[in-house]
């Protein structure tokens, strides 16, 4: 088929492209929301889908794209049938339905270059959903020919009215042959009852594909006319200057008496209150026509199923240009779904263009605003009036710079919502079974940085289903469950993006990247056994890990992680790779917010001036002339800073950059090149080796104070080091540019921008700081992980805070329980406690409790009951009431002191503790209660005391 | 040396340009162009030229539709010249130096080179992105 006089670079077909590409954008997710739902899909769902389809219909006939327009009407006349509930969603619907889409989606981007889409294949396939159903359309035949209307497939390609070539082409020629359509009013209006109207076929639609309104109106001769000064002739001059008349019955109501006013149909962009406003007629007198079920109408005539029913439920509301209002049909939403989301309210389309220049010149405005601040500001003392216009320029600069950034921001539903479908259609082709997950979809993201996140994402997403989750047979051997899951998480943490995508698959399995990186010869021999497991993982970052073979070799991920990794790189932003073997893997991408606008410190060194971004500082110390000696040691003449108990390497930004720093003489005001290269050096006689062509250059020569120096704190990833640098200026809102390609090489900056006082300054990257002065951080993390499992381990074996209570027995013995596991202490009076053979007890609400005393228990000293106060300690978790005999509470301590565990202890006792000039035994507890109960059940066994084991 | 006023977009005095550390020699700094960052280049160091003592670049010379400036020391004068003045720059010239001109006016009182503005970009871009490629 051919697109005859079809232009595709007509202005007018680009704005129609455009939305058709909306629309398109809104009906996948539809579409896959429908498929998850199956039967239970709600009304609105199918609606929206079959609106968006509609559209799609009506600007494809617009622009005269008749395979799209075919395709389309196929598609929807299966939607039909679903929302008319004839036929039940299933996959294989949503498939037909989707590759339908993605044929439509191939078309639009095809508009204009002269091709010509095949697209039986995905007609025949609709026409299956529909043919054993029906059995009324035959192979070849349109899906939505019915059987009054149809025509043969051949008569389809004959050329259209060329009348209407631009203005008001059908939709399809072929498909609606009968020029006449029937509408009705909708609502309740007693003057519409029953009424129906023959409407232009054409003119109808062209008035629906350019979203109009279609009213039915009705006016009377009276009221409307005569009482207002009209006549006939100036109303229907008055409807034309607002819109279209597409059906008028005024010349058969000429002359008729019983007729007191005649209607018309009558299309236009104005809503219902305005146009009621601008005909001055009353608003009872008018109202909507429903298109949609104009349509239906027509297309369900050879349905027999149809012939039941009356009218289509819920009636659907009319589309309506989105500019208008809030199509509020959509508003009730699913949790899962929301056509919410993606029906744009309010909105307008902009060129994107256009906001990047809007952008820019934002940009340039913080800049001018930077510019005047200064100048303003001294000029506040004496007019008073300049700060009041400082403080109104600083607001509204700032709001439209936040404006502007917002127009930029996009939902990463935007991005990642596709995802659904993208792991969808792989599932299935690998025939793996993997749930998608979504999380965080509303945080936003620049635009820019959206578009360039897709690449990687997709990337690590197919290997996540590829190569991490498992076939459901194996899944279910590994006692997982069938479907995998994949996760998608988005959030924002500190100015930054996180996105983390996780699975539970297989993992990596470290060893198998080692091996394989070493066969590649990525790895040195001698690196091979002191590689942490993150490590081997981050080998799969390395270009020319990836190759064909290694796909099938490994279970895990590594197929153009490099790419994947440069290209989060680029956008300032960071990847970071967790995986358990077997249990799944986690990758981390860090990003910023926004590229444009970054609000960073400024420093300096010497005379020149740098910025740093603010999200990679932690925290920035002034250190004075006796803390540089304190806290700065110097190891193998390199500099470390300790600071709260850790150690950070220092890095001096004039060394790493080569910066000359002049020491002034005191005596002789001479200034001269500084030679030491660390705070903690002697100063040395200059060597003979500067370069003294390069002396004089620097005319800024200084006192250097050697003695203070800022340290700044910063961070890349986990890793922290401290820069010093001579100055701290202002934080400052900058604006990023790239660096010129002449300079691009330096990695030790981020880009370049300009200062409010119009110096241009350099952006530093921290990670290539580090590089520069060789902060090797990937060999240190290895050593540092082995530390942090020995401490971990110390600590283990530390154990937890305890809080003691530190009792005597006997003379000299003293024994400790935790706090935890005591109900509480009462003092005792030895005179009241009773004795029934060698057990003795004390009256206790009424009750006789048993008391025991330690040595009961344990080899110890007898305990002392002549002390002038004794104390019961009421232990926990005991299946009754027992007291512990003391001579002495002591005290109560909190310690984490390392319980020494000692072989000679005896049974119930954890270990000994030695607090001040005390040796304590401390209890555990769990064996001391099992000796209680142990004993209870002893006197149990010899009846001795009924009532005392009850409590 | 001379170079052709319409490849010039504007000619403007040599002030604050701010160095870049590590930059290869012939890159003198940056500068700020009414809100955008030029980068200014050192004729002189591209072209193997010594350096007359001290640095005294008077202006720079912007060229259109580049954001690159050319530093030099100084701003002579401005005059037409027919076309059957221009030749071919001598063959025994430093390729260095060819690298950049291929032309030559001969006036009475002197022969002026006249540099390619287009050739010298092209030049240094192949030249920076050999040292990108590099690290």
């Amino acid at each position: 088929m051919n697109r005859d006089g079809h232009d595709p670079l007509d202005a007018m077909s680009s704005e129609f492209i455009a939305e058709i590409k909306d629309d398109l954008a809104s009906l996948e997710p539809a579409l896959l929301a429908m498929e998850k739902k199956g039967a239970g899909t709600d009304d609105d769902l199918i609606n929206h889908a079959f609106r968006s389809i509609h559209s799609i219909k009506g600007g494809a006939g617009f622009i005269n794209f008749k395979e799209l327009s075919n395709l389309s009407h196929a598609m929807e006349n299966v939607l039909m049938r679903v929302r008319e509930k004839t036929l039940a969603i299933n996959s294989d619907i949503v498939d037909a339905l989707l590759t339908g889409f993605d044929k439509m989606k191939l078309m639009v981007e095809q508009i204009g270059k002269g091709e010509t889409c095949d697209y039986e294949k995905e007609k025949t396939a609709l026409q299956k959903i529909l043919n054993p159903d029906t059995g009324i359309s035959k192979p070849g035949k349109h899906a939505g020919l019915t059987e009054k209307q149809g025509k043969k497939p051949g008569e389809s390609a004959k050329p259209v009215n060329s009348r209407q070539k631009k203005k008001s082409r059908p939709i399809s020629k072929e498909i609606w042959d009968d020029p006449v359509e029937v509408v009705k009013p909708l609502g309740i209006s007693p003057v519409f009852q029953g009424k129906e109207f023959m409407v232009d076929k054409k003119r109808l639609d062209h008035a629906l594909s350019s979203q109009k309104f279609i009213y039915a109106v009705y006016i009377r001769f009276e009221a409307d006319l005569r009482a207002k000064n009209k006549d006939k002739e100036s109303i229907v001059d008055d409807i034309k200057s607002i819109g279209d008349i597409l059906f008028s019955d005024l010349e058969q109501s000429r002359g008729q008496k019983e007729r007191d006013g005649f209607f018309c149909v009558i299309s236009t962009i104005l809503d219902l209150p305005l146009l009621s406003q601008v005909l001055e007629i009353a608003k009872t007198q008018m109202t909507l026509v429903d298109r949609q079920f104009t349509d239906y109408e027509t297309l369900m005539k050879g349905v027999a199923s149809r012939a039941a029913k009356d009218k289509p439920e819920p009636v659907p509301k009319p589309v309506k240009t989105s500019i208008t209002e809030p199509d509020d049909t959509l508003v009730r939403g699913t949790s899962e779904f929301s056509p919410d989301s993606f029906s744009s309210t309010h909105t307008l389309r902009i060129n994107v263009d256009l906001i990047s220049r809007l952008m820019n010149r934002a940009g340039e405005l913080v800049l001018a605003r930077n510019q005047l601040r200064p100048f303003l500001t001294s000029n506040a003392k004496e007019n008073s009036l300049a700060s009041g216009i400082m403080q109104n320029l600083d607001m509204v600069t700032t709001d439209i710079q936040q404006a502007i950034m917002q127009m930029r921001m996009q939902p990463v539903i935007d991005l990642l919502g596709k995802y659904k479908r993208v792991v969808r259609d792989i599932a299935r082709r690998i025939s793996k079974k993997v749930d998608f997950i979504l999380e965080g979809a509303d945080v936003e993201l620049d635009r820019t940085i959206l578009e360039k996140l897709a690449n990687p994402v997709t990337h690590l997403i197919r290997n996540c289903i590829d190569h991490g989750i498992e076939s459901p047979e194996e899944r279910v051997r590994k006692s997982k469950p069938e479907t995998g899951t994949i996760r998608i998480k988005a959030s924002h943490q500190g100015g930054q993006v996180h996105i983390t995508l996780s699975d539970d698959g297989a993992g990596i399995d470290p060893q198998l990247i080692l091996s394989k990186a070493f066969e590649k010869g990525l790895v040195s021999e001698d690196r091979l056994d002191k590689m942490t497991d993150k490590q081997k993982i981050d080998l799969i970052f390395l270009p020319g890990f990836t190759t064909s073979e290694e796909i099938t070799d490994i279970s895990g991920r590594g197929v153009g992680m490099d790419v994947v990794k440069t290209n989060i790189e680029s956008l300032r932003g960071r990847i970071e790779i967790d995986s358990v073997k077997g249990e799944g893997t986690t990758v981390h991408l860090i990003i910023p917010l926004t590229l444009a606008i970054v609000p960073s410190l400024i420093v300096s060194t010497g005379e020149f001036k740098f910025a740093i971004p603010q999200v990679s500082i932690k925290e920035v110390l002034y250190l004075e002339k006796g803390a540089v000696r304190n806290q700065v040691e110097n190891i193998a003449g390199f500099e470390v800073l300790k600071l709260r108990g850790h150690i950070y390497p220092i890095v001096r930004l004039r060394n790493v950059l080569g910066i000359k720093t002049y020491i002034k003489r005191p005596v002789t005001g001479e200034k001269e090149e500084e030679k030491r290269k660390a705070i903690a050096d002697r100063r040395q006689q200059a060597d003979a080796d500067s370069d003294l062509s390069e002396r004089w250059q620097e005319k800024d020569r200084r006192t250097h104070h050697w003695d203070t120096t800022y340290v700044i704190i910063l961070k890349h990833g986990e890793n922290l080091f401290g820069l010093c640098t001579d100055e701290l200026y202002d934080i400052e809102e900058i604006v990023v540019e790239p660096l010129s390609e002449y300079i691009r090489h330096l990695e030790c900056f981020a880009g370049t921008t300009i200062l409010g006082n119009g110096g241009v300054i350099t952006v530093l990257d921290i990670q290539g700081i580090a590089a520069l002065a060789s902060l090797k951080f990937d060999s240190i993390r290895s050593e540092d992980a082995k530390r942090n499992l020995l401490k971990e381990k110390e600590e283990r074996l530390k154990g937890e805070k305890r809080n003691l209570i530190i009792f005597t027995s006997g003379r000299r013995e003293y024994f400790a329980m935790e706090l935890k596991n005591i109900s509480r202490l009462e003092p005792v009076n030895p005179k009241d406690i009773h004795y029934t053979g060698h057990l003795k007890h004390i009256e206790y609400k009424g009750h006789a409790v048993l008391l025991f005393s330690i040595d009961e228990f344990l080899p110890a000293v007898e305990c002392d009951f002549t002390v002038k106060e004794i104390f019961a300690v009421f232990p926990k978790h005991l299946s009754a009431r027992v007291g512990i005999l003391t001579s002495g509470i002591i005290d109560t301590i909190e310690t984490d002191m390392f319980i020494d565990e000692d072989e000679s202890c005896p049974e119930p006792i954890l270990g000994k503790l030695f607090i001040g000039d005390m040796m304590v035994q401390v209890i555990d507890h769990e064996r001391f209660a099992d000796l209680i109960e142990q004993k209870l059940m002893m006197t149990k066994g010899a009846r001795a005391s009924r009532e005392n084991t009850d409590c | 040396m001379g170079v052709d006023i319409l490849d010039i977009r504007e000619i403007i005095p040599c002030t604050r340009v701010t160095r870049i550390h590590l930059a290869p020699g012939f890159v003198m700094g940056l500068m700020n162009l009414r809100g955008r960052i030029l980068t200014i280049l050192d004729i002189a160091v591209l072209m193997g030229l010594e350096k007359q003592g001290k640095n005294s670049h008077s202006h720079i010379i912007v060229f259109k539709n580049t954001n690159v400036g050319f530093a030099v020391d100084q701003i002579g004068d401005l005059f037409d010249t027919g076309r059957e003045k221009i030749e071919s720059i001598p063959v025994n010239i430093d390729p260095r130096i060819q690298k950049y001109s291929d032309t030559i006016i001969n006036l009475p009182d002197g022969v002026i080179m006249i540099l390619n503005a287009g050739k010298i970009i092209a030049c240094i871009r192949t030249e920076a992105r050999a040292l990108k490629e590099d690290l």
